[in-house]
Order: C-alpha cells, then sequence, then structure tokens
C-alpha cells in the first residue's frame, strides 16, 4: 500500500557564519502509512524536532535540506510555496511542547481557532465558524466551550493550553498530525489526559500520527511503530513492541534503563541506570559509530567507520555492528 | 537511598502548617482566601529522602518555601533538628541556613547569568563567610568535580551549560557550605529521560558519601517510587496518604494516590521496557 508520508535520505544542515555547517539529520528515512502511529525516539539535540520541521518546510532561515519527502505521492521537498501553505493544516497539523508560546497571548482562544477554520474552510459562514470553533472545543474535553471559547491563553491552565493547540490543529481535517513532545512540559496526570485525548481524536478522526518524545513510556501508549533517533541518524526501527521488549541499539537498551519502573525495594537497587556521558555535539562530524564512546559493548571497529543498517529481523531495522552493520 | 545513614530522629518535623493567601479579585473590591496548605504534620528523618508528590496547585511548593522559611506559615510550626525555624533570628538562623538548601526546576532562572560558575558556587560561602579566597577557589574546583562537571568550567557562564549541566552546577552550589539537607523542587522536571537517570544516580551517590537528608517535590510518582524512602500524597493543602512506595504501588488507599499511579505513563501498555 502506497504511504501517506515517506521521507528518503534527508539530510538537513545548519550555517552560522564562518562555522562549518553544522550536520543535523543525517540521512533518515522512513515511512508513515494511512493511520498509523509512528514514535520518534531520541534525546534533547538529536535531530527529532528538526525532522518535524523539515517535513513541513518550517526551517529557519540558514538551513539546507536535502533528500525526498513525499505526502500522498506529492514532492514536498520542491512544492512552490503557495501550494505547501495550502497543505500545512490541512493536510499536515503541527502540535508543539510549549502551548503556552505557540498561541497568541491577547487574542481569545476561540477566535485563534476560528482563524484557522477561516483559512481552510473558504466557504463558513461566521456563524458557522463559531459553531464549528465549539464543536471542536468540546470534542477537546471542554464542556463549557462557551466560556473557554472568550478566554485569553493566561486563563487557561497548561493542559487547557495543549487541548486548545490541538483543537486548533485539527480543525483543519488533516490527514496527518505531528506532535512534538506535547506533554513533556506538564504535570504526569494533565500528560496522562492529553494522551487519552490524542488517542481518542486519533480514532475518531482516522488520523495518521508521528508522536516525538525522549520518553519510552509515552511512546509505549502512543504508538504502532518506533524510530529510535541519535545524532541525526535512525539507528532502530521496529514494533513498538519489538523496539520496548527487546531493543537491539544499544542506545536503545541503555536509554530504556533509564525508565523508572517498578519501585525500588532496596537500596542496592541499581535497576534505573544512566546513560554515561552526553550526546555528541552536532557541529563534530563523529568518525565511527556516533553512540561508541558511551556505549558499553564497543568493538575495535566501532571507532573507525559508521555501520550501515542491517535487517537483523523482518520488519526490523538496526545501525550497529553487533548486527553485522 | 542511604540505608547506613538514615536513624530514626527526625531533623525535619512540620506541625499543624497553615498557610492562607489572600488574592484581590480583578477588577473589584473582592478579596477571597487560598487556602495553600490546610494543616501539614510531617517528620523527616536524617539520612533519608523524602518526597511530597501532587498535581499542580496541591501546595507542594508552598510547603517547600515554609519548610526553607522562605515563607512564613498562616499558622503551626517547623522544627529543623529540634529548632523552631520561625522564632531563629540573626547568627542562629544564619548557621541554620545553612543546612537546608534549595534546588529549583527552572535553573536557567535560578542562576545568576552575570555570574562565572565559579561566582556561583562560591557565592554562599562569601556571604557566610567561610574560608579565604583560595579555600574558596579550591573548594569550587572541589565541587564541580564530585558533581561531574570539568573544573575546566569555572571560568564558563551558566548559559553556556546545557540543562543538565546547569542543574549539576546548582548542585555544586548547594553542597558549597556542607548541609544537611537538601529541598529538590521539581528538580527533574523538564530534563530528558537520560539526563534524569544521570541526575538520581549523582544525588543518590552523594547521599551516601555526605550524609544528606532530601525532600523532592515532584508530580511524577513513579520516579519518586525509585528516589524517595517514604512518600506523601498532597492534595489540596492536605496529605492524603503517606507510606512507603511499595505500600503506595501495591495497596493505594485514597483516589487521590491512585489517580496519581494512573497517570504514570507506560503502566497501560504490557511492556516490560527491556527486561526480557
Amino acid at each position: 500500500m502506497e504511504p501517506l508520508l515517506e521521507v528518503r535520505d534527508l539530510h538537513v544542515d545548519y550555517f552560522t557564519d564562518g562555522m562549518p555547517p553544522v550536520q543535523v539529520l543525517r540521512g533518515v528515512s522512513f515511512t508513515v502509512g494511512k493511520n498509523e502511529a509512528v514514535g520518534i525516539l531520541g534525546e534533547s539535540g538529536c535531530g527529532k524536532s528538526t525532522l518535524a520541521l523539515a517535513i513541513l518546510r518550517l526551517l529557519p532561515f540558514g538551513s539546507r535540506v536535502r533528500g525526498a519527502v513525499f505526502y500522498k505521492s506529492r514532492d514536498l521537498v520542491n512544492l512552490p510555496e503557495r501550494e505547501m501553505e495550502k497543505l500545512r493544516g490541512a493536510e499536515v497539523s503541527l502540535v508543539f511542547q510549549d502551548a503556552s508560546s505557540s498561541l497568541h497571548p491577547t487574542l481569545r482562544v476561540g477566535t485563534q481557532i476560528a482563524d484557522v477554520a477561516a483559512a481552510h474552510h473558504r466557504g463558513w459562514s461566521a456563524t458557522r465558524r463559531r459553531e464549528g470553533t465549539e464543536a471542536i472545543l468540546r470534542e477537546v474535553g471542554f464542556d463549557d466551550a462557551d466560556r473557554i471559547y472568550a478566554s485569553y491563553p493566561h486563563q487557561l491552565s497548561g493542559g487547557q493550553q495543549q487541548r486548545i493547540a490541538i483543537a486548533q490543529a485539527l480543525i483543519s481535517e488533516p490527514s496527518l498530525l505531528i506532535a512534538d513532545e506535547p506533554t513533556s512540559s506538564l504535570d504526569t496526570t494533565v500528560q496522562a489526559e492529553i494522551l487519552a485525548l490524542l488517542k481518542r481524536l486519533r480514532r475518531e478522526h482516522n488520523l495518521a500520527l508521528v508522536f516525538i518524545s525522549h520518553n519510552p513510556a509515552v511512546l509505549a501508549e502512543m504508538a504502532d511503530r518506533l524510530l529510535v533517533v541519535y545524532a541525526g541518524q535512525i539507528v532502530e526501527e521496529g514494533s513498538v513492541q519489538q523496539v520496548l521488549s527487546s531493543p537491539l541499539h544499544p542506545f536503545a537498551t541503555a536509554l530504556l534503563r533509564c525508565v523508572p519502573k517498578e519501585v525500588r525495594h532496596n537500596k542496592a537497587d541499581r535497576s534505573l541506570s544512566a546513560i554515561p556521558g552526553s550526546p555528541p555535539d552536532p557541529a563534530e562530524t563523529p568518525v565511527g559509530c556516533p553512540f561508541a564512546p558511551r556505549c558499553s559493548g564497543r568493538m575495535d571497529i566501532c571507532g573507525s567507520r559508521m555501520p550501515a543498517e542491517t535487517q537483523p529481523e523482518p520488519d526490523r531495522k538496526v545501525r550497529c555492528f553487533k548486527y553485522g552493520g | 537511598m542511604g540505608a547506613d545513614t538514615v536513624t530514626n530522629e527526625p531533623l525535619i518535623r512540620v506541625q499543624g502548617l497553615r498557610k492562607t493567601y489572600v488574592q484581590q479579585q480583578p477588577f473589584s473590591r473582592g478579596k477571597f482566601l487560598v487556602r495553600a496548605l490546610d494543616g501539614i504534620d510531617l517528620a523527616i528523618r536524617a539520612g533519608s529522602s523524602f518526597a511530597l508528590v501532587g498535581e499542580s496547585g496541591s501546595g507542594k511548593s508552598t510547603l517547600a518555601l515554609c519548610m526553607a522559611r522562605l515563607e512564613p506559615p498562616t499558622e503551626g510550626k517547623v522544627w529543623f533538628d529540634a529548632q523552631d525555624l520561625f522564632s531563629l533570628t540573626g547568627p542562629e538562623l544564619m548557621l541554620v541556613r545553612r543546612h537546608i538548601q534549595l534546588i529549583f526546576q527552572d535553573t536557567a532562572a535560578a542562576l545568576n547569568p552575570r555570574f562565572s560558575a565559579e561566582e556561583v558556587i562560591i557565592e554562599p560561602l562569601r556571604i557566610q563567610s567561610v574560608g579565604t579566597r583560595a579555600e574558596q577557589r579550591d573548594r569550587a574546583v572541589h565541587l564541580m568535580e564530585k558533581v561531574g562537571l570539568p573544573s575546566a568550567w569555572l571560568s564558563r557562564r551558566p548559559h553556556q551549560f546545557s540543562g543538565g549541566q546547569r542543574q549539576r552546577l546548582a548542585i555544586a552550589r548547594a553542597l558549597a557550605l556542607q548541609p544537611r539537607s537538601l529541598i529538590l523542587d521539581e528538580a527533574f522536571t523538564g530534563l530528558d529521560l537520560s539526563i534524569q537517570a544521570q541526575m538520581v544516580a549523582l544525588l543518590q551517590n552523594l547521599q551516601s558519601l555526605e550524609k544528606l537528608t532530601y525532600l523532592f517535590i515532584s508530580h511524577d510518582l513513579g520516579l519518586m517510587a525509585h528516589v524517595a524512602d517514604e512518600i506523601a500524597i498532597l492534595h489540596r493543602g492536605r496529605i492524603v496518604e503517606q507510606g512507603e512506595p511499595g505500600r503506595l504501588f501495591s495497596n493505594p488507599c485514597q483516589p487521590e494516590t491512585r489517580a496519581l499511579l494512573d497517570a504514570i505513563p507506560g503502566r497501560h501498555s504490557a511492556l516490560s521496557f527491556g527486561q526480557s
């Protein structure tokens, strides 16, 4: 079946005056099927957010994109800007981590959602826009849509603001929602509410989802398939069950040991173990596997060249010398 | 954490603590009372780790501020090592303050951006007039190494550190006066999972080395079960349930505790997270 989104060998470099280009993404390829939920797992600075922005061509000035992005077989890298504008929101919507900074501080939130409706539903009258906005507010869990419509962002809690951002993303009825750490700045209880909401909306709207997070436990709830990103490359790919229960790549294995699991029963329990060192500086081009300096299973070959992608099991990919690389 | 140093003597004791704020209603003369803390009693044993867990607005941070003597309570008492915190003044208060250090969530805001790392660390020593200039500098070098930062970075400013490194710097500063207790207010929130695990390991090591007492404040019950010896669940200014993590997880008695347990991500997914 034709995938909804296909990313092929995507490279993103950032240019700064007088500095060599910083390679943030180094050849990323994956697909997202219709109605599929793909989780992207990685640490800060690995290129996860750059990937989301690159798909929608929202990268800042001074960045260079190479490779191909196809959405419903349309080439997004070479699409004219006017066509791209129509596609954003109508086909692919984006929700960010910090809703308070993506909402306008001095406009009522209802107006901000209705503005999106006006841009995408040209035929809608003002009354229809108001009704549509209140309907989507109820859908994202506000029983008092009337009162919320007239509220300003600062009058709402972080969780409520994120619901507004989700309503704004969905009123244009996209087929794909990209969510970039949408719950990372929320309380765990509010996070659980937002995750449940996204799951319900996904089902009701037949949405495909790209969910970006640093937390495997969150992705366990949200994703069907998982991509693990390290230093701008996909280092492991598989179903969420495969990757989270029996990870192959040493980085995935180490990251999963950082998830607080059951209760710690005695002082000697060090089941929560940290990954030594820190992620590589994207400004430096690694020789060899970028995870090698932090890897417990490091071999001689790891420092010499970059491992290639192999397929140790059907529907599973990994980039590590342990599996042939 | 730190089993060998736990005694039964409470280092910090809180009794009947209430805190009420008067809030002015905008654009009217109406005033209303916000009851942030509504009768809190608790005791934290020396050398142990105690966690206050609750949702936003449950009063966690207000309680931390009262326990650090940064906010006077409306009613009730706080004892630190059997001394009534709010009756202390002058040099006695100064001495107690050394032993209650705070670490906040947002280190970018908590650390003075115009200070170098060295100035950040030795500022508490200067304020308390501890050591000569050379001794202070030696102590800064030693503390940087202790928290796992290269001492060559002492001349850097806070913005040149990553979020996790800044949190280490904040810990180095907090340890400068060799305190007996640290209050960590959402110190893990906003950090990557891998950095969070590094911080937990660092704090566990420091506790066994320095015989520290920790008070963690968090909304993340899953993580607190890993770092705390005892957990109190705070809801609307009251402690609704308190106990050892094992007991809270296996037999939660209150709906608020169950709600916090249910909110732990991944609990419903039946995945073992790399354990198979």
